[in-house]
């Protein structure tokens, strides 16, 4: 079939889609009043944070507020000791003023000790320069207290009584100003690149009628026996979906536009929400397809928005508060998109990978007869079918890797709920070598289970299963790995290290699982005989790995 | 014109349709009857491409469904049991929508014309919500006939409706049948009778009789059974062979 003929066909499916999200006053309602109330909300915020000088109440994290030190006297012991006991504090000391840090938001602003501030002899005046975001306004209060606490301090002594003063100096009072109207960096940096991403998850109701609804409805059969491919049927409503999104999106960024605050990139924003919307209505049409009720629908969506909502606050907050800022997040490339400077691509990419993979699985689940009925395919029917089907050694091999993050995410929980209850209840030299046990106890069984249930749903050869057990733990092992290499590359671990860890761990779980699936197709005595073996592996190279991490 | 050649399906682990092998020839009306659950509407979803066989084919006009889908399934009117629709739409633009879908040419005149052969002209600016069942069973016939295809495919056409649409209905079916192909399944023995040429019946997923009325109820006469009604023979074949009550 010609392109122009599928696109047509698409078409004529995502306006029948957009006619029938139109053409229900609910949704139009609920558009007005949400637009309606931006638009009151909006001036109200702009002008209360217009003058950049908020404040919220400081976390008591250590290290949470980065501050430049410049000593030029040599001669500020006391004041520098009394900012090192604060714990919200984290003290970075710089031979020349750190301008450029300030600017690209590595430090909240820097203390300036001149070379004429003598503590021993009166002391003098400390400068401190403060920049642009919230951080800012909590060192300042930091600062405060600690040179109150300093006079206090001193003046119990006798002789020396300095005079400690502070000049404040906001680097920029306010980041952009429009003819009369000044914007805070809280403002264009953080509320209104949230405001933003609002349209994104006004959409859950159109999506489940779109796909629940219509499964539930019956309505998709007829659909179904027209020479509509399940291809078409899923794009065309996902087309009609997105792009009644992507009209809020649009609308709502217009306007913030007409308000006259400055986005400084607007085609980069849309672009970025488009992606986001995208993602969001495939993933979102996948759970509603996969639902056997509105209400389970609703549920699923919103177990889905609220991580994603949570996600952009995440982002947004880290992104103000801390600089951490990748540009690959949605809101964190918004947010850059709004202030100015972005590579929105890095962003979009992922975004529309993601959705691209959710409309394939949304049409294969819509191949599936069960939706038919308005049920759907169990996980253990989709585990059997792929156990039955295809190739022996093939279907052990994916059986194995498709269990592996069950087997993971379990045996993770388990070994936490044990560690947090044996740490409680026993002295830890009872507690910790059973907790060694005990953990190599549960992931050596649940990387076994698939292959029992190869062994239980199929007639293997030694070979197939013994795949099935290696692809098991090699999964298991990877995730591990992913994890290690996420972790190092937070928190600035060694990624040689990582390598050689994860290969060692690697091996073991290779070779402890394929003695323990050896375990469970032999009968007999040798099956706990092996499978202890496999655990006692597994326990003996957790104790070395234990031992070398305490040396090192 | 249709044949299952021995199309067996599955769901999971349960064999809905097991070994189903007939022809239907051109022009012919053929009935699939049987209880609840015996197959009956998978048999119709199968012929549709709606579902696809786990093994055998499905042939209509020397097109195998699975393979020539788009080509088949444009050949083919298709009533589903329930008669679900857009509810926000009017039965004109529902009617505009699947023209769209099948390339209907001067689709507007056409679907005009389904609408006054239902009865429905003058409601066709009218939501389908307000609908009662009939009406909507008649613009579900209407949807099926819009292309003009060969083959006429009825899941239980008149289940639910008041005896007068059903016979409205029934009239209906029958006068697009003249020209086509038709396979149908009901519970209604006395429409199967009415309307189809031959009779198949399906038991837990088997074919388990085929032939024209008479023939079915000659086939129970061999038996014992004197001046079978096709209830008669449907309990015979369905019920595992009970006693003649009349004998």
């Amino acid at each position: 079939m010609c392109g122009t003929r599928v696109v047509v066909l698409l078409i004529r499916v995502a306006e029948r889609e957009l006619r029938e999200l139109l053409g229900c006053r609910r949704y139009l309602l609920a558009f007005a009043v949400q637009t309606l109330l931006l638009l009151a909300l909006l001036p109200a915020f702009s002008s209360l944070l217009s003058e950049g000088g908020a404040t919220v109440p400081v976390p008591a994290l250590r290290g949470f507020i980065p501050v430049g030190v410049v000593d030029m006297s040599g001669d500020a012991e006391l004041l520098l000791s009394q900012l090192s006991s604060r714990e919200e504090l984290s003290l970075r000391f710089y031979s020349a003023v750190p301008e450029e840090e300030l600017r690209r938001g590595k430090i909240a602003g820097y203390l300036l000790v001149p070379p004429a501030y003598r503590e021993s002899s009166g002391g003098g005046s400390v400068v401190l320069v403060l920049g642009n975001s919230l951080k800012a306004g909590m060192l300042q209060k930091a600062v405060e207290d600690s040179v109150t606490a300093l006079r206090s301090e001193l003046r119990g002594r006798a002789g020396a009584y300095p005079q400690i003063e502070v000049v404040r100096k906001f680097r920029r009072e306010v980041v952009v100003q429009v003819e009369d109207r000044r914007y805070s960096s809280f403002f264009l940096g953080y509320l209104i690149p949230l405001v933003l991403f609002f349209p994104l998850f006004m959409t859950g109701g159109a999506v489940v009628d779109a796909t629940t609804g219509e499964k539930l409805r019956r309505t998709l059969e007829p659909l179904l026996a027209s020479p509509l491919s399940r291809g078409e049927i899923v794009a065309g409503k996902f087309l009609a979906l997105w792009g009644f999104t992507g009209m809020q999106c649009t609308i709502w960024l217009g306007l913030v536009m007409l308000m006259d605050i400055p986005v400084a990139e607007p085609g980069s924003v849309l672009l970025v929400l488009l992606a986001a919307a995208a993602s969001l209505t495939a993933s979102g049409m996948l759970l509603g397809m996969l639902a056997k009720s509105v209400k389970e629908a609703n549920l699923a969506l919103m177990l889905l928005y609220i991580p994603a909502f949570i996600g952009v606050l995440y982002t947004l907050t880290a992104g103000f508060f801390t600089g951490f800022s990748p540009s690959v997040l949605p809101a964190a490339a918004v947010a850059q998109a709004v202030s100015g400077g972005t590579e929105a691509w890095k962003a979009v990419l992922p975004q529309l990978g993601i959705a691209a993979l959710s409309l394939v699985t949304c049409r294969w689940v819509l191949g599936r007869e069960e939706v038919l009925s308005g049920s759907r395919p169990s996980a253990v029917q989709l585990l059997r079918e792929v156990a039955l089907g295809g190739a022996e050694a093939g279907a052990g091999v994916k059986l194995g890797l498709l269990l592996a993050p069950f087997s993971f995410t379990t045996a993770m929980l388990l070994e936490l709920l044990a560690a947090f209850t044996m740490l409680h209840l026993l002295p830890r030299t009872v507690a910790l070598p059973l907790l060694v046990l005990l953990s190599a106890l549960a992931e050596e069984m649940l990387k076994l289970l698939p292959v029992a249930l190869f062994l239980r749903w199929r007639r293997a050869s030694a070979g197939s299963v013994l795949a099935c057990a290696l692809s098991s733990a090699a999964g298991f092992s990877a995730i591990e790995t992913a994890l290690a290499i996420a972790g190092a590359a937070l928190l600035g671990g060694s990624f040689s290290t990582v390598a050689a860890g994860r290969f060692l761990t690697l091996s073991m779980h290779l070779l402890a699982t394929s003695v323990a699936a050896l375990g469970l197709m032999r009968g007999g005595c040798l099956r706990p005989a092996l499978i202890s073996a496999a655990v006692l592996l597994h326990s003996a190279f957790n104790i070395m790995l234990l031992g070398a991490v305490l040396w090192v | 014109m249709i044949v299952f050649e021995r199309v067996t399906k599955r769901f999971g682990g349960v064999t809905v349709l097991q070994e189903l092998d007939f022809r239907v020839a051109e022009g012919e009306v053929f009935g699939l009857l049987g209880e609840n659950g015996a197959g009956k509407t998978t048999a119709l979803r199968l012929l549709c491409g709606v579902l696809k066989p786990t093994s055998g084919r499905v042939l209509v006009r020397g097109l195998e469904v699975s393979t020539r889908t788009r080509e088949v399934r444009r050949m083919i009117g298709y009533l589903p049991e329930e008669p679900s629709m857009y509810e926000r739409m009017s039965a004109r633009e529902l009617l505009h929508f699947f023209a769209g879908l099948y390339d209907v040419e001067e689709a507007e005149e056409r679907a005009e014309r389904m609408l006054e052969l239902v009865g429905l002209a003058e409601r066709a600016d009218s939501k389908i919500s307000t609908f009662s069942k009939g009406m909507r069973q008649r613009l579900s016939i209407a949807r099926a006939l819009l292309h003009e295809p060969p083959v006429l495919v009825l899941d239980e056409p008149t289940s639910g409706l008041d005896p007068l649409s059903a016979r409205q209905l029934r009239r209906l079916i029958a006068e697009m049948s003249a020209s086509r192909t038709v396979m149908l399944c009901t519970h209604h023995l006395q429409e199967a009778e009415e309307l189809c040429h031959r009779i198949g019946i399906l038991h837990g997923g088997r074919l388990v009789a085929v032939g024209t009325p008479e023939e079915l109820k000659a086939g129970l006469e061999e038996h014992g059974w004197s001046s079978p009604t096709l209830e008669d023979v449907f309990v015979w074949y369905t019920g595992g062979g009970v006693a003649n009550p009349g004998g």
